[in-house]
């Protein structure tokens, strides 16, 4: 007889469940990017979800698991989809393959496989390439609608594995605008303008921007949006990551907006740019890395809200979310420590 | 402190962290009536079904005893009596498995059955007002009532609490899946639970009294409010159905908004909190004299035909009582409710005071967990957990067995709701950990205190030791000082009782001899020790290595000597030679103690006096022990080397003081009857008693003479 | 050469100042008792068994904190060692003494109708958890019994015996999958 301990009864969501959820509510982001920015994104996810599934299944294989069925847990699948979404569209095949192996082979199984990773395997394996090869990192396409070239799948897929599109285009050919200058994302654009004297009215006008931030930018966000709303609503995830960092970056910018209004990028720009809402709901809320407790996971998300502003105006860099989350990631076992809830009972004497 | 005249008013009802909403599946079962109890043929009634220690046995086995008839006394304070669930003899009281979740045998009487249920002679109180408190509270304690809702603590220790109580909280909430025992309960007895709560009220002096009970029990709460419409100082509230709210901490919080101290009890608040079983118990204790001898169990399950609530008598194995309710198959059983209840190792195990719930499960109702994943650190539990711990935590702490963070982790705040591992999506079983690690630490702190007292003792014990060897030295030296005052005075006022004088020498001499014996002995001792442990680094161990080097030996001669049938005639040699040797030895060292104070010529009388009606099976064991020595000696020499390194000297003292003692007994004995003991051959067996004092004494002495010749000769051969 | 002199200066008086600040420390916080040993003391499980071939918990911890190897405790196993490592930072080691069959806690019992009641138990045992008078049956108080076994050896009729501890309810420390199955007649 094999004695089994309280509860016998269990809620029926379990990691695989988890992971699978969150992967399907990246579906309007990844189907918003594909129509803004072609099929590139499409490959990127596809090469780096079936590169981090059989490093997973190898490193498995490697350690006497059951590769299958631990496979099944979609964590790896997950972490794949969410290096795919990030990186450029037409990024050269081999790099996305690197970044997804040393995802899971050196973030998350070196540190002992799921659960026991310190850093957030996607971002990890992205930032890798962001500092081996920041021109390639950076080149993102143009939105659709301001493309010079139009690109089929097939014109994507020779451009993604062979570094010509199947007209004989290089990609910097590939990523002119309809006005013949190199494409640059709304937030280079404005970091790059901004820096260059000019006040953030003037930079905004150009076509890059929409309606109220990056064209195609802003639906992206908006999609990441409503797919993250849906995970909190289904208890995939909770509130207080998201809610901290979005909460914490719109003050962030509000403020800077507030002092200098032509020098900085607006709060409504840097919420719906870049990579803000897959960050919050998609990346940051990876569980392992994150904080567990409920303060140090608002702390959590404002840090990496704070971080974000401060490289997108300061760093280097166009674009800080990969940075913030490996930063905050660091703190994690800080603010976990001081973060501790009050346990029942333990009111201090009043 | 709680303003508890607002709770009777107030529509304020607070919230704890955490819980979780798990699949009720209470209706199966909670329809009345509950169904009156079955007598099976044979019951067993643990000793033991509460918190604390049992009463003392008053039945034994073969007894008849009668419904409501005590089995045990509770003779002190933690102690809750049993009784017989119905008449019948009593046969046997002895271990048979408990009703607990290791499954491991507990004290148990098994009463069979005779089938009339008669009872014993009641006298039950019609007016509860014409007793004193005090006479209230020992017709509870003595009706065995402890707590009904889980834990089994003593009902009648809860009413007589220290601090003031403002509050007393009936619980009715039964918050877990599957349970409607209570709820049932509720419906059916409301006037005798109402009836119960005012015996609790007036044993409390008067506390106000609120009754929860969750939103999903509409019938129970329309049953107390009607039950407790005229009193003013009674509420019913109706609390939301969340999974712990039964808990006692988290139903305080709930109602008052107040968190017990963590080590502290309710009663630190002014409050108390009582199952409404419990109080039903109390009312029927009372008023119809009957004590706690059954219980409402829900008896529930997919597999189970017709769910239901019965009444139960306390003892009714497990098995029969399912076979009773057509169920042949009883592989799981959980006693109590899936979150918090435990599945019952051996299903003939007893139902008990504190079993309020049989689960029947069918294979995919409660499925058993898939397979165990790493922790995602999701948090989950974190936000699950009613006491606000960080389960993911302890779950870590708890697999690197680290205590001192596990304490720091408020691991004994912990009520093991389970509501942690119910959500967690990697199904690990936390609560089992968390009970490991708790019992573990638990184990620690006891070993802990042991060891502290042991050293306590050690250390006492040395001390002890010390003055008593200084007390002795004390006594020597006097006594030697007092004799040889005694002598000098008789010398020089007395001289011509020269018997007397030399017999004063005689006694002074003895005390020199003494005095150079234990002298040659002191300093034997570390001459032995420094021959010794001369490649030891450190002289102090040498006794107990010497010790345990010689028991090792011996028991390896043991070993050797079992293989190897030595000649029956050696043996009996050498059995008996060690009992001479063993009687000598008493003797001689009696004589040696008596020796300081005593006369000698009251030495032989002596030890045929201390030679009592034990001789017979001393002298038996002492031969046996001899016996193994000897055959140890002989059959290996390598462990006698060694054992001899410590023996010889001892030897030779021991041997001088038998050789005089022996001297001395024999020219008495001589002079007295002139028996030829010396020619006596070897004795015929030393477990025979002898009769004759007389006879005895030569016998010893010839036996005491027989083992130094075989010592020496011994010796000899070892040097 | 001035140069050089303040220097030598600033440094002497340097020297003097921090020497002095030592000095007094050194004074001023002084350990009256060697508090290792204490420590050592209180890791070690008192059951004065001797068996590390000193008489006595308190004597192997002096020798411990002298140099002593940490694996001479028995009674303490490898859970003793790994916190004797951790405190003095050293190796864990083995236990040195291979002794027979796993740490099982056990306790003496006498067989009391063979007690002839020599007492001699009872001069042995380190912790007087043995009670009884000259030629008295005698009995082991098994709460105080630290399971040294030193005992059973002086008995001259070998009716001690170490039985081991078996679990009770109130002990069990929720092993679920040791359970002992144990067969019950269906009839009884």
């Amino acid at each position: 007889m094999n004695l089994l301990s309280s509860p016998f009864t269990r809620q029926s969501l379990k990691t695989h469940d988890l992971m699978r959820m969150v992967i399907l509510c990246c579906i309007p982001g990844i189907l918003v990017q594909a129509y803004f920015f072609g099929y590139g994104n499409l490959i990127q996810i596809a090469l780096a979800a079936g590169t981090c599934w059989l490093t997973e299944a190898a490193i498995m294989i490697m350690r006497n698991r059951p590769a299958l069925r631990v496979t099944a847990d979609n964590s790896a699948l997950l972490t794949g989809v969410l290096l795919g979404i990030a990186v450029p569209p037409f990024l050269p095949w081999w790099m996305t393959v690197i970044a997804a192996v040393f995802a899971i082979a050196v973030v998350k199984h070196l540190y002992g496989g799921i659960g026991n990773n310190l850093f957030n395997p996607a971002m990890a394996g992205y930032v890798l390439l962001l500092i081996s090869f920041p021109v390639a990192m950076t080149s993102w396409q143009p939105v659709g609608a301001l493309a010079h070239h139009q690109l089929g799948l097939w014109d994507s897929l020779q451009l993604v594995f062979t570094g010509f599109s199947a007209d004989g285009f290089s990609l910097q050919q590939v990523r002119m605008t309809i006005d013949g200058i190199a494409a640059a994302t709304p937030l280079d654009t404005v970091k790059t303008d901004l820096h260059q004297g000019l006040t953030l009215d003037e930079s905004m006008v150009k076509p890059v921007f929409g309606s109220f931030a990056g064209a195609g930018w802003e639906w992206l966000n908006l999609a990441f949006l409503a797919g993250g709303l849906y995970l909190v609503y289904r208890r995939v995830i909770t509130w207080a990551i998201p809610g901290g960092m979005l909460i914490s970056l719109f003050v962030c910018s509000a403020i800077g907006f507030a002092l200098q209004p032509d020098g900085t990028a607006s709060p409504m720009l840097h919420l719906f740019s870049g990579a803000t809402m897959l960050g919050a709901f998609f990346i940051a809320t990876d569980p392992v890395s994150a904080c567990t407790t409920v303060r140090g996971r608002w702390i959590f998300g404002a840090l990496i809200g704070a971080l974000v502003y401060v490289i997108r105006t300061w760093g280097g860099y166009p674009d800080g979310v990969a940075f913030a989350v490996l930063l905050a990631n660091m703190c994690v076992v800080l603010i976990d420590h001081y973060s501790k809830p009050r346990t029942y009972g333990h009111k201090e004497a009043s | 402190m709680i303003d508890v005249k607002q709770l009777l008013t107030t529509d304020k009802l607070w919230d704890y962290a955490g819980g979780v909403f798990p699949e009720y599946r209470k209706e199966q079962s909670r329809q009345l009536p509950i169904h009156s109890a079955w007598i099976p043929p044979l019951v067993h009634v643990p000793i033991r079904q509460h918190i604390g220690q049992s009463g003392n046995l008053i039945v034994k086995a073969g007894d008849q005893v009668l419904k409501g008839q005590l089995l045990t006394e509770p003779t002190h304070g933690m102690a809750v009596p049993v009784h017989a669930p119905t008449s019948g003899i009593v046969e046997a009281i002895g271990q048979s498995p408990s009703n607990h979740p290791s499954g491991l045998n507990e004290v148990s009487l098994t009463i069979r059955t005779d089938g009339q249920d008669t009872w014993c002679e009641r006298k039950p109180v019609s007016d509860a007002s014409s007793l004193s408190d005090n006479d209230l509270l020992q017709l509870i304690r003595y009706a065995g009532i402890s707590g009904m809702g889980g834990a089994g603590f003593p009902t009648e220790i809860k009413l007589t609490p220290v601090n003031p109580i403002q509050l007393l909280l009936i619980n009715g909430a039964e918050c877990e899946p599957y349970i409607s025992a209570d709820d049932t309960l509720m419906q059916a007895h409301a006037d005798e639970i109402v009836a119960g709560i005012e015996l609790m009220v007036r044993l409390l002096s008067n506390p106000v009294v609120v009754i929860a009970i969750e939103a999903d029990k509409p019938k129970a709460i329309e049953a107390m409010e009607q039950a407790s419409a005229n009193l003013e100082h009674i509420r019913v509230r109706s609390i939301p159905a969340k999974y712990p709210s039964g808990g006692e901490r988290q139903l305080i919080q709930i109602i008052t908004g107040e968190e017990v101290p963590s080590n502290g009890i309710p009663a630190d608040l002014g409050i108390v909190v009582h199952n409404v079983g419990t109080a039903y118990a109390v009312s029927r204790a009372v008023y119809q004299d009957e004590p706690l001898i059954s219980r409402v169990v829900t008896i529930t399950g997919n597999r189970v035909l017709k769910p239901a609530n019965h009444w139960v008598l306390l003892g009714t194995p497990i098995n029969d009582l399912l076979h009773h309710h057509g169920l042949d198959e009883l592989d799981p059983v959980i006693v109590g409710g899936p979150m918090m209840g435990y599945q019952l190792p051996h299903a003939e195990a007893p139902v008990i005071k504190t079993t309020n719930c049989l689960i029947i499960p069918s294979q995919d109702e409660l499925p058993s967990p898939d397979q165990q994943m790493p922790c995602i650190r999701c948090g989950a539990c974190a936000e699950a957990c009613p006491a606000n711990l960080l389960p993911q935590q302890l779950h870590w702490y708890a697999l690197a067995e680290d205590q001192d963070k596990l304490n720091e982790h408020n691991l004994f705040d912990c009520i093991e709701c389970g509501a942690c591992a119910y959500v967690c999506p990697s199904e690990i079983p936390l609560v089992l950990e968390y009970r490991q690690a708790k019992a573990m630490i638990r184990t620690s702190r006891q070993e802990q205190l042991k060891a502290e007292r042991a050293k306590q003792r050690f250390e006492a014990r040395n001390e002890r030791l010390e003055q008593e060897k200084q007390a002795r030295a004390e006594k020597h030296k006097k006594a030697a000082e007092a004799r040889l005052k005694a002598m000098a005075d008789k010398q020089s006022s007395a001289s011509d009782k020269s018997s007397a004088e030399s017999s004063a020498k005689q006694s002074a001499a003895v005390a020199a001899a003494l005095a150079r014996a234990k002298a040659k002995k002191a300093s034997q001792q570390p001459q032995k020790t420094m021959v010794d442990e001369q490649g030891q680094t450190v002289p102090d161990n040498s006794d107990i290595a010497a010790m345990r080097e010689a028991r090792k030996a011996e028991a390896r001669a043991k070993k050797a000597q079992k293989q190897s049938s030595s000649s029956s005639s050696d043996g009996t040699s050498d059995k008996s030679a060690a009992v001479a040797a063993a009687v000598a030895r008493a003797k001689a060292k009696r004589q040696a103690q008596a020796s300081s104070n005593e006369p000698e010529a009251q030495q032989p009388k002596a030890d045929s006096n201390a030679a009592d009606d034990k001789a017979a099976r001393v002298a038996a064991a002492v031969a046996r022990a001899k016996a193994k020595r000897d055959a140890a000696q002989h059959s290996d020499a390598k462990p006698a080397v060694t054992a001899s390194s410590e023996q010889p000297p001892a030897a030779d003292d021991k041997a001088a003081r038998v050789a005089a003692a022996v001297a001395r007994a024999k020219a008495k004995r001589q002079a007295q009857q002139a028996t030829d003991t010396d020619q006596k051959p070897q004795p015929t067996g030393a477990a025979e008693p002898a009769q004759d004092k007389a006879a005895r004494i030569a016998q010893a002495v010839a036996k005491a003479k027989a083992k130094r010749a075989q010592q020496a000769a011994q010796d000899d051969s070892e040097q | 050469m001035t140069t050089l002199m303040f220097a030598l200066i600033a440094l002497g008086s340097l020297a003097l100042i921090f020497g002095l600040a030592l000095g007094y420390a050194s004074i001023r916080f002084k350990v009256d008792e060697d508090p290792i040993v204490e420590q050592i003391d209180q890791i070690l499980p008192q059951t004065q068994c001797g068996q590390c071939g000193y008489p006595g918990c308190k004597p192997y911890a002096k020798a411990i904190a002298d140099g002593d190897d940490i694996n001479k405790c028995p009674p303490g196993g490898d859970a003793t060692i790994k916190k004797l490592a951790d405190l003095l930072g050293r190796e864990v080691k083995p236990l040195n003494d291979a002794h027979d069959g796993p740490d099982i806690k056990r306790v003496a019992y006498i067989r009391e109708d063979e007690c002839i009641g020599c007492t001699k138990c009872i001069q042995a045992c380190p912790v007087d958890a043995i009670v009884g008078a000259t030629r008295q049956m005698h009995t082991v108080i098994a709460d105080e019994c630290t399971g040294c076994d030193l005992c059973v050896a002086p008995c001259p009729v070998d009716c001690i015996d170490m039985l081991a501890v078996q679990p009770t309810v109130q002990t069990w420390q929720w092993q679920m999958q040791a359970i002992p199955v144990t067969v019950v007649d269906a009839n009884d």
